[in-house]
């Protein structure tokens, strides 16, 4: 009888766990501004921060290198 | 690989032409070209082709090029749902952007602005001709992507045309993938696409306490009131980059992603 009381009340509490941790998981991911959110670094999927604060947004056939630029694009 | 570069000053703005194992004398022959529509499409020069389209009322016998650019306009304004509008000058005008900067602060202005009428109501273009009915136009919106594709056919094969900001990367670049051009704090591969960049911080001035630029947002007549400060797109073209850079820019935040979307290979809103 306590062997049963002992297992059913782990499982309840492994249950809650879980059921917390989803809804924590799910609350975040809805929240653009929740703290530790990480930040994403890839295309097409939502945009990511860049160099001056703004936001970037690449499609896939766009691609970033590690290269220097021999020019840029700007304001004139 | 032989790269070549050649830098100067031109269409108000720095200009840049790059290219791989170029034909001898091609960078000279186009930046020629970049002087040559410099002075046929400049607003501030009265003897200039656009001047004098802008002066007459009635039909005037037109260049091929500022023909092509003309049709440029009025394609910019239909894509863009009206907000690239080249009919602002006298909006432009009418807040003091008489001169260009480098020669000394816009002039003193009282007028209210009003919005311009849609484009094609300004505008007529026929085969080497066009007429304008009221109003006037300012080509600076839309000259320098629209010429940056041009240049980049007439330089060769592989190479960048980039002028003022607004460019064009043709063929497969220095390391056969494209070529790595900055964009909003990364680097680009780009390859046979345009880029352009379009903000409200430069040409921008402070008349009695109010922020004035040069961004004219035609449907009020005044600078563009957006809650973007900048807009970078790549696109397929310069020219279609510029477009979509400068009508997001209009749109604000909110809306500019949606705008962009399906119209841009890449943006960044700043």
């Amino acid at each position: 009888m306590r062997s049963l009381l002992l297992r059913a009340a782990a499982t309840a509490l492994t249950l809650a766990v879980a059921v917390l941790s989803a809804r924590h998981v799910a609350a975040h991911l809805r929240d653009p501004a929740a703290p530790l959110h990480p930040p994403v670094v890839s295309a097409g999927t939502g945009p990511l921060p860049a160099g001056s604060g703004g936001s970037l947004q690449l499609t896939p056939d766009v691609r970033t290198t590690d290269l220097p630029p021999a020019t840029s694009t700007y304001v004139s | 690989m032989r790269l070549e570069r050649r830098c100067f000053e031109a269409l108000g703005s720095r200009c840049e032409l790059l290219g791989l194992d170029l034909e001898p004398g091609r960078l000279r022959r186009v930046a020629g070209r970049v002087a040559e529509a410099h002075r046929r499409f400049t607003r501030f020069a009265p003897e200039s082709e656009l001047s004098r389209l802008n002066a007459a009322r009635g039909w005037v016998a037109v260049s091929p090029e500022l023909e092509g650019l003309l049709r440029a306009a009025l394609e910019a304004h239909r894509l863009s749902g009206g907000l690239v509008h080249a009919g602002v000058l006298p909006a432009m005008l009418a807040i003091g952007y008489t001169r260009p900067l480098a020669e000394g602060g816009p002039t003193a202005t009282t007028a209210v602005p009003a919005p311009p009428p849609p484009l094609p109501e300004l505008l007529e273009v026929e085969r080497g001709r066009a007429r304008l009915r009221g109003g006037g136009l300012d080509l600076g919106g839309i000259a320098k992507g629209w010429l940056a594709d041009r240049l980049a056919r007439e330089l060769g094969e592989n190479c960048l045309v980039n002028l003022g900001g607004d460019l064009f990367a043709r063929g497969p670049g220095p390391g056969g993938e494209g070529w790595p051009v900055g964009f909003g704090g990364v680097t680009l591969l780009l390859r046979d696409r345009g880029a352009a960049t379009s903000g409200t911080w430069r040409r921008a001035w402070s008349d009695g306490g109010r922020r004035l630029h040069h961004l004219i947002d035609p449907r009020t007549g005044g600078p563009a009131e957006s809650d973007l400060g900048q807009v970078s797109v790549v696109a397929d073209t310069a020219f279609l980059a510029e477009v979509h850079a400068k009508a997001a820019l209009l749109l604000g935040r909110e809306l500019a992603p949606a705008y962009l979307a399906g119209r841009a290979r890449a943006w960044w809103l700043g």
